[in-house]
């Protein structure tokens, strides 16, 4: 038996495809093989966004009529993908006043449909649930999904951030762009140039094959015989562990045939991104992890968050934030969160503005990412990327509330390969000056984004979920689809 | 599932550091499960999806960084079939001391197959690597397990050695501790007594008993770094690094005055008063600030570490202040406010020229507040005079004298009152009601949980204990690892 024949017996095809340092070797060959077959649907992916606070001064995003409207001068970065977005004005937090909550503490349900306690979410997010879904199904990529995002409150002593996996479990989000380059392609090997492997380098992946299976057997060997002693509550409760680690098995391959036109983006390098003067720079690289990720099938779930609930975020200082006088929430300075606790004036308009355009015109350059980025079936990534952007607190020109949580705007882009119609905007039914308080407008807002959830649920194939959270209300968003 | 109880980020951080020598930097671990308030919580919580995914990153990087050193440790200089021997039994002593037990012959088994086909350094290092992964992710080290002998309700020898280990040190059993739990020794309390107080003496102990009482006082993660530019202005760029270098010390002194209660001596030491990180603090910043003879600054609340952690990122926070020492300290519990409690402050017309607490007293007066503000407020209104980092502000931005007395209720002791930030920290470390706390929250650290109703009469034994010592820490430690209750497994309902 020669060399090659021996080391062949060893792994098996799907081995061979699965593993990353085999890949680097074979993968030119194997893609080849692969690109005859016919090319199915690109599978789909979801992002979910997170704003923190609020526009509070203004009624956003939209206004006019479904076909013919126009956007509000704080969302104007978003106007070049106009046709590719559904506006969504006036709708509130996911089941306001359905399930308790007010104010910032109902950004922790705004993807959940829980309540909050009072600003810990009761239940896990949608992103959670889809992940968990897409894995048990063998559709998820290498990770469930990711958290992601600019800044994290619970990380900073504060209250909750956006995403939850469970009752009360805020999920810290990864704020360094760095460390989730390195947690997704620090392993990932790009596609070799050309060219045969020789005996050498098959024995070398072999080896690494062989060793980095042994090591998946030992865990889950643990898994399982710790499983056993703690009876079934006990093992229920360490699956979601275990479900992990047994998903490794399948980053032993960060490769398949998608990888023929993905490529590992540059790591971000070591900075001081919590330095507000980071800002952009941090945005613009979680913009390229997204889209890189989910173009490599690394994922197909990312959430993201502009910081958690009542971010005290700060941007560079070319923005020009002003600086907030001490307000009754105990913070000041040059930050978001301290404006929402002030009373209305042209100086907290002009504050508010900036952090909503800021938050339009990073969200604008992720559409344009998704535009330009290709999946493994050369179709742009918004062909089959649904985006969802909900902000914390919403907003009338009026307002004397701080912490209104009627008025929301909600933007979504991406047809989901036709599941959407876009290019329109949608009015909720929630009234202009809808308060903390709440009335019946704001309920049934509440309910239209319990609803709008559902259809994401569905868009991500969960379509036996017919309602999210705590919320009395079932069905997806109809409107949606026009 | 209170049989498991995850290990927390100092933990893990202590025990890599104990057996490998090195450990990845405490910040990139997972985030600790909290309570509200109070010491962690870690039993029967697991490792969520993210957080294992980003542990294997993390131990993927230490084993990387770690191979070199950990093959010249193993003592392992030979060749081909002996040095993967050697190997072997070098990996299978490193994982029992991970798992805090014996390995099964099974799991020696699959330890073994990592260095097959190795015998050449490249080779090995490769292993070595993947050994700390198969270790260092596993479940049997990530939880320690708590299950007990059979239906005994007792817990295994190696789990009592185990849980006695983490409570006085954060890491795992030394070897005197492992040849004393193997021998039975540990059902003697006299002899876990004995242990006990060898492994608080090391260095380790030292350690972990600062993270108790920083935990306790809610300042034992970041806080400092997060304040604004103008805040940290001239405190330098290492500021969280030497007032959390200062808190420690001050903490260890504390613990060290063995003539003097534990409560006593936290809440009056004056230890951090000559350190430099502490100077700059003391010296003011930004203008009208800088410590006077009215500040008389002493003990672990007019600490600059706790101050940050219980403040806004600029200006002051007496709210935040006040519930901390009423939820933190006296164990109370601060209802949530109302949903419309901000909206109806910010709305209150108040006058102008008021002081700094006659407006926030203004604007809680009202119906929706009252109530809950005046059995935290005041206490926090004692701190008002502190920037977010315990700079002294001079005067009150309304040009009047600071108004710092108060006094609210307790259930267990006398009312508190007090007219200065230090009056109340001194009346706070003999307070019968703060005694109770801090026996419970010493339950709570060795235990990883809230007592619940069948605990009551064991916390009570300690609180007994607490008051009786006027808060001596060694002495409720002593007292809980030498009930019956330390040798259980964790028990039903709270």
């Amino acid at each position: 038996m020669t060399m090659s024949r021996a080391i062949r017996s060893l792994i098996s095809r799907r081995d061979l495809v699965r593993n990353t340092a085999l890949m680097t070797v074979l993968g030119p060959v194997l893609r080849s093989l692969e690109a005859r077959a016919a090319a199915p649907a690109s599978p789909r992916r979801v992002i979910l966004i997170f704003s923190p606070n609020g526009p509070m001064q203004a009624a956003g995003p939209a206004s006019g009529s479904e076909r013919a409207f126009t956007l509000h001068d704080w969302w104007k970065p978003l106007e070049r993908h106009k046709a590719d977005g559904i506006f969504l004005s006036h709708m509130a937090p996911t089941g306001a006043r359905v399930v308790p909550g007010g104010g910032h503490g109902l950004g922790g349900q705004m993807f959940s449909g829980y309540g909050a306690a009072p600003y810990l979410a009761r239940g896990e997010t949608i992103d959670q649930v889809i992940g968990k879904r897409l894995e048990a199904e063998g559709r998820a990529g290498v990770r469930r999904s990711v958290v992601w995002g600019t800044s994290s409150t619970s990380r900073s002593g504060g209250t909750g951030d956006a995403f939850y996996s469970g009752p009360g479990r805020t999920i810290s989000p990864e704020v360094d762009p760095q460390r989730a380059w390195t947690e997704l392609f620090s392993r990932f090997m790009a596609p070799a140039a050309s060219g045969a492997p020789s005996a050498e380098e098959m024995l070398r992946a072999s080896r690494a094959l062989s060793r980095d299976k042994s090591v998946l057997d030992f865990l889950n060997e643990d898994c399982k015989a710790l499983a056993a002693g703690l009876g079934a509550e006990g093992a229920r409760k360490l699956d979601e562990h275990c479900t992990t680690i047994r998903g490794f098995e399948r980053s032993l391959g960060q490769g398949s045939a998608s990888l023929q036109r993905c490529t590992r983006p540059t790591a971000p390098g070591a900075r001081d991104w919590s330095n507000p003067e980071q800002i952009d720079a941090q945005a613009s690289a979680f913009i390229d992890l997204i889209a890189a990720s989910l173009a490599c099938e690394l994922t197909r779930v990312v959430a993201f968050q502009f910081g958690g609930q009542s971010a005290r975020n700060r941007l560079a200082g070319r923005y020009g934030v002003p600086s907030s006088p001490r307000a009754n929430s105990g913070d000041a300075g040059p930050a978001h969160h301290p404006w929402t606790h002030q009373r209305a004036s042209a100086t907290k308009v002009a504050a508010l503005k900036i952090f909503t355009t800021f938050y339009a015109t990073q969200v604008a350059a992720l559409v344009d990412k998704l535009k330009s980025t290709s999946d493994a079936h050369g179709r742009p990534l918004l062909d089959s990327t649904l985006v969802v952007w909900a902000s914390e607190l919403g907003g009338n020109a009026k307002n004397t509330d701080d912490h209104q949580t009627g008025s929301l705007p909600v933007v979504v882009f991406g047809n989901g390969q036709g599941t959407f119609k876009t290019g329109r905007y949608l009015r909720g039914k929630s009234v202009e000056a809808a308060f903390t308080g709440g009335d019946s407008g704001q309920r049934e807002a509440g309910r239209d984004m319990a609803r709008l959830l559902v259809s994401v649920l569905h868009y991500m194939g969960l379509t036996n979920v017919s309602r999210v959270g705590a919320t009395d209300v079932s069905g997806p968003l109809a409107a949606l689809a026009g | 599932v209170r049989t498991l109880r995850r290990l927390s980020r100092d933990e893990l951080s202590t025990t890599f550091q104990q057996l490998i020598g090195r450990a990845p930097p405490r910040d990139v671990l997972p985030e600790d499960p909290r309570a509200h308030v109070g010491p962690l919580e870690g039993a029967g919580s697991l490792f969520v999806a993210t957080e294992v995914e980003k542990l294997r990153t993390v131990i993927d990087e230490l084993g990387r960084s770690s191979a070199p050193d950990l093959l010249a440790a193993s003592g392992c200089k030979l060749s081909g079939d002996a040095q993967v021997g050697c190997l072997s039994t070098w990996a299978r002593q490193l994982a029992s001391l991970a798992f805090r037990r014996p390995l099964t012959p099974e799991e020696g088994a699959r330890l073994d197959k990592l260095f097959e086909g190795g015998g050449r350094s490249e080779d090995d290092l490769l292993a070595i690597r993947a050994l700390v992964g198969a270790v260092f992710m596993a479940p049997s080290f990530l939880y320690r397990t708590e299950l007990g002998e059979g239906d005994t309700g007792r817990l295994t020898a190696r789990e009592l050695g185990a849980r006695l280990a983490y409570l006085a040190t954060l890491g795992p059993p030394d070897a005197e501790l492992t040849m004393a739990a193997d021998k039975g020794l540990l059902r003697d309390p006299a002899e876990r007594q004995r242990q006990l107080e060898r492994l608080l003496r090391s260095t380790a102990g030292r350690r972990a008993l600062s993270i108790l009482v920083l935990e306790w006082l809610g300042a034992n993660e970041s806080h400092v770094a997060q304040k604004t530019p103008k805040v940290l202005s001239g405190l330098g760029s290492d500021a969280e690094t030497a007032l959390r270098a200062s808190a420690e010390k001050a903490i260890g002194a504390a613990l060290d005055t063995g003539a003097e209660p534990t409560l006593a001596a936290l809440f009056g030491t004056t230890a951090y008063l000559q350190d430099a990180a502490f100077a700059k603090v003391k010296a003011g910043g930004p203008s009208g600030t800088g410590d006077t003879a009215e500040t008389q600054r002493a003990g672990l609340l007019m600490h600059p570490l706790v101050i940050a952690a219980h403040s806004k990122d600029e200006g002051s926070s007496p709210f935040q202040f006040g519930a901390f020492i009423r939820e933190a300290l006296l164990c109370d519990t601060i209802p949530a406010a109302p949903p419309d409690a901000a909206e109806a402050a910010t709305m209150t017309v108040v006058p102008a020229g008021l002081t700094m607490r006659e407006d926030l007293e203004a604007r809680t007066s009202g119906p929706t507040c009252k109530g809950c503000h005046a059995v935290f407020a005041p206490l926090g209104f004692a701190f008002l005079p502190f920037d977010p980092v315990g700079r002294w502000m001079r005067q009150d931005p309304s040009g009047k004298p600071w108004d710092l007395a108060g006094e609210v209720p307790s259930h267990a002791g006398p009312p508190l009152k007090f007219q200065s930030p230090s009056d109340l920290s001194r009346a706070l470390a003999s307070h019968p009601q703060v005694q109770d706390c801090f026996a419970s929250v010493v339950y709570r650290w060795a235990f990883g949980r809230a007592p619940g109703a069948p605990d009551a009469r064991f916390v009570a034994s300690l609180q007994e204990v607490a008051r009786r010592t006027q808060g001596r820490l060694p002495a409720i430690l002593d007292a809980l690892v030498a009930s019956p209750e330390f040798l259980l497994v964790p028990s039903g309902g709270e």
